[in-house]
């Protein structure tokens, strides 16, 4: 079933399948409580940065911890519950609410994937970006250059650098290739990069030719 | 400090994301702190990679979780049993 097997932990599927446990009442209390909860702010903040809806955000978590608990005998204790949960949360939001996504720049998804899958050696991005410049800008800035990226860079972006998963635990919550974490990750973030760029020139940061 | 013109710019950019994400073969990570030491390109770059992930950390706005999120997962859970 293709909710059985988006709920399946992190680890090979066939042996996880194997090895579907029997957690009891408590036990189940205990891993959900224990476990599961502590992770709600970061999974309220993916959320909320995958919808930029409040509601949707509330609705994402909701429906992410209900089918935790309602699959809970396919989590198998001492693996990682934290991205086990994100797993869950990202294909409900792509099942169910990337359709009806409020994003304000709505992206061709088949475009995005050809962008990927392209062999291109990326152009050399060449900013003039500078560490000074960063250090000058507030949230809102970075937020939204963050939020200008297409749902799929912003979220190997979201998953690395504030939410510190490994590559490896990357490839298991989005189901891909480790190379291909690597490779979205680093378009990813040139497209930041070139995003915060065009901030710092707006800002007046542009002395990167007189510079010592 | 000796050349500001990298001729393997792009392909170090690459080794610095990973040893910032913590990816990357001591090996790598040993070659890279060396390049840096002579590549001020390449040093450039990695500080400003470096200082991007510290804005992603510390600028955004994390979202306070609703008061009630917690507490109608749990009665909806109640509900499953």
């Amino acid at each position: 079933m293709e909710e059985d097997q988006e709920l399946r932990s992190g680890e090979e599927n066939e042996e996880s399948l194997a090895k579907n446990n029997n957690y009891s009442s408590a036990e189940k209390d205990r891993l959900f409580n224990n476990e599961f909860l502590p992770h709600i702010t970061s999974m309220y903040n993916f959320a909320y940065r995958l919808s930029f809806d409040e509601d949707d955000a509330k609705d994402l978590v909701q429906e992410t911890y209900l089918k935790a608990y309602r699959f809970i005998n396919s989590f198998q204790q001492g693996t990682n519950a934290k991205a086990w949960l994100f797993r869950i949360l990202k294909n409900s939001f792509i099942n169910e609410f990337r359709k009806r996504s409020k994003e304000p720049t709505k992206v061709d998804y088949q475009e995005v994937e050809t962008y990927y899958n392209s062999d291109e050696v990326d152009e050399t991005i060449t900013t003039d970006l500078r560490v000074d410049s960063l250090q000058h800008m507030i949230g809102d800035e970075v937020t939204t250059a963050l939020n200008s990226l297409a749902v799929d860079f912003r979220t190997v972006i979201i998953l690395c650098d504030l939410e510190d998963f490994t590559y490896e635990e990357m490839a298991k919550i989005l189901d891909i290739p480790i190379g291909t974490i690597r490779s979205r990750l680093h378009r990813a973030r040139n497209l930041l990069k070139e995003r915060l760029n065009k901030y710092a020139l707006s800002m007046g940061y542009k002395d990167q030719n007189n510079k010592p | 400090m000796q050349n500001t013109n990298c001729p393997e710019v792009e392909k170090c950019l690459e080794l610095i994301h990973l040893v910032l994400d913590n990816e990357a073969p001591a090996e790598q990570e040993n070659y890279l702190t060396e390049h840096l030491e002579m590549c001020m390109q390449c040093l450039e770059n990695f500080n400003i990679e470096k200082e991007i992930r510290t804005a992603l950390k510390t600028r955004l706005e994390n979202k306070k979780v609703p008061l009630d999120l917690i507490n109608t997962i749990k009665v909806k859970i109640a509900e499953i049993d």
